[in-house]
């Protein structure tokens, strides 16, 4: 293991070394437990998940048999699994989607001068810390068959028949959808606020100067300036709704007749409802595949852009 | 929008800025309500929903409560022993925060000070650990722990939230030192310090208001985290909160709504309350780019 200081050739532009008598001492006692911690567990339960993969093993009976790659065999011919991969798609996207334009328009609110604006955009934080089960509850309540939202909908006239949202299997992905986004839309309106601050005033003055209404200097100049931040909020939004487990599984149980079922329902079930620990946890390394994939799409994205723009 | 000074002729932006005042500031007023209500609506109809009787719940549904009750409470605190959950959700959060921070912000000193492979590693795994999915992770720790005899102890999910909480806190941490001067501790040097000095009497001192919205956060997350406690603990005693509003759906058609608003409202509570005391913190670890 290199000595920590003798970074040298790599960090030329540290002349002036800082050094003390006990470097090493404080190296190792300050890295060590948590490298031993995440060692523990982060990348020692990955290890296992991945390998526990190739085997077959139920909880209940204890013995492992090495499969090889059957399970993933079994998962990947089984269309239970590619629709589940589908409703994830489907539900990141929608819930990205949503979330990030509700973000963007709320952003843009709190950018507005107006009084009580602080308050507000603490405020707006809110519904992103309550805790997820909370938040499932509350929209169950309200989404219910005999909830307020079936009353305002037939009060305004726009439908005679009460429809119990969540548990019904046309309409149970656009609630889980529209709640989800009601939780998130605060991460990317919060993040997007920094990006709109940033952008200097006298831009927007010169842009109006020269005519262009409040339409054509948000298409030609908001958005090109919000672009790299926008990218970011709907990459890691996509990330954490495809690897979202509780928000789904309070709302619907990834159903009715597995409408709302995603990758992670289809393994916990594996898991914990069929005790197949081994599908389970090819079903996880699966997903945690697609995730890394996408992670790794929003690293380079994210290094790209740094070099663009030039900023942190 | 104030002008920035020295700006382009702001005599002349001013004029067609108050050329559309009524149609901006309805369009901004209309904006703030909505969103008001979208934000406040679902809280209010929480709470009132809690305090409502059982007709005016399902039946009625009235909009302002005409009768307050506290029979949802009286039902909750008698069936549950939420109050036992409640102390095991704060002391477990209170504990994972704490260790959190120091093992973070140790590590996120290092990673900030010294570029070793190994620290190099640490700060990749913990980015990627983060995005990690939780149930790839919950498989491990439901077969580990329970060859270690830690299944349905609160060591066990100690652990286990440690799995989502370091890495968050590395990554807070370490931006917080990424903005903290080295020149100080450099002067220290001179002065013979050694590095435990230098980090816990300059360094430290600088951070702590990344320390404070590094506790926060991880509190936040420990305080509402689901899936570790449902997997990993059974029997009402050692719960968490989440588990006692879990549990009263009871998996049944028949959701009493009334019993479970008022369980959410007693769960919101704590959250409420460091919302309410600790907003500037918050306000400013959103904006550190911390959560996520």
């Amino acid at each position: 293991m290199a000595y920590p200081s003798e970074n040298s050739a790599r960090r030329p532009q540290r002349s002036p070394r800082l050094r003390f008598r006990d470097e090493r001492i404080f190296y190792y006692a300050a890295l060590g437990p948590t490298s031993i911690v995440i060692a523990l567990v982060v990348a020692l339960p990955i290890i296992y998940t991945v390998v526990l993969g190739f085997f077959v093993q139920n909880t209940l009976t204890r013995n492992w048999r090495f499969t090889g790659l059957a399970n993933y065999a079994d998962i990947l011919t089984d269309s239970d699994f590619w629709f589940a991969f589908w409703n994830g798609v489907v539900f990141t996207v929608g819930s990205t989607v949503v979330a990030t334009v509700f973000g963007l328009a709320i952003a843009i609110l709190l950018d507005c001068n107006f009084r009580g604006r602080g308050p507000l955009r603490a405020l707006v934080i809110f519904p992103y810390i309550v805790p997820s089960i909370v938040v499932a509850f509350i929209w169950k309540f309200i989404f219910s068959g005999r909830g307020i939202l079936n009353d305002f909908l037939s009060f305004v006239g726009a439908q005679t028949i009460s429809v119990p949202w969540l548990g019904d299997q046309r309409f149970a992905m656009m609630a889980v959808i529209l709640i989800s986004a009601w939780t998130w839309f605060p991460f990317a309106a919060i993040t997007l606020l920094a990006a709109i601050q940033n952008v200097p005033d006298n831009i927007y003055e010169a842009a109006a100067l020269d005519g262009a209404g409040p339409v054509r200097r948000f298409a030609f100049l908001t958005l090109p300036l919000l672009a790299p931040a926008l990218m970011v909020v709907v990459l890691i939004r996509a990330i954490w709704a495809f690897r979202n487990y509780d928000m789904i599984w309070l709302l619907t149980e990834g159903g009715p007749i597995g409408a709302t079922e995603v990758l992670p329902i289809m393994a916990y079930k594996e898991a914990f409802g069929l005790f197949r620990m081994g599908h389970a946890s090819a079903v996880a390394v699966s997903l945690m595949v697609f995730v890394t994939l996408l992670a790794a799409v929003h690293f380079r994205v994210g290094a790209r852009l740094r070099k663009a723009y030039d900023t942190t | 929008m104030t002008p920035v000074p020295g700006s382009v002729q702001p005599h002349a932006a001013r004029r067609n800025r108050r050329r559309t005042p009524l149609l901006k500031s309805v369009t901004i007023y209309g904006g703030i309500v909505s969103l008001l209500f979208l934000v406040l609506f679902p809280f209010y109809w929480m709470v009132t929903a809690s305090i409502k009787n059982f007709r005016e719940i399902s039946i009625e549904r009235t909009l302002i409560p005409r009768e307050i009750t506290l029979k949802n409470y009286a039902d909750l605190f008698e069936q549950t022993s939420i109050l036992w959950h409640l102390f095991n959700t704060a002391w477990i959060s209170c504990f994972v925060t704490v260790v959190t921070v120091i093992l973070a912000s140790m590590s996120a000193y290092v990673l900030t000070r010294f570029v070793t492979p190994a620290a190099e590693w640490i700060a990749r795994i913990s980015l990627y650990a983060y995005m990690v999915p939780s149930i790839v992770l919950i498989i491990p720790f439901y077969i580990g722990l329970r060859m270690a005899g830690l299944v349905n102890t609160h060591a066990g999910l100690i652990l286990s939230y440690l799995s989502f909480t370091l890495p968050l806190g590395i990554w807070m941490m370490r931006a917080c030192f990424q903005t903290i001067p080295k020149t100080m501790e450099e002067a220290a040097v001179v002065d013979g310090a050694n590095r435990f000095q230098a980090f816990f009497l300059i360094a430290m001192p600088q951070a702590l208001p990344g320390v404070v919205s590094t506790s926060i956060f991880v509190f936040i997350l420990c305080w509402g985290e689901y899936l570790y406690p449902a997997v990993l603990i059974n029997g009402d005693r050692l719960r968490t909160i989440t588990i006692t509003l879990d549990a009263l759906t009871g998996g049944g058609q028949n959701i009493k709504f009334g019993l479970l608003m008022a369980a959410s409202t007693v769960a919101t509570i704590p959250i409420l309350l460091i919302f309410l005391l600790l907003q500037k913190h918050l306000v400013r670890g959103f904006a550190a780019g911390g959560f996520e």
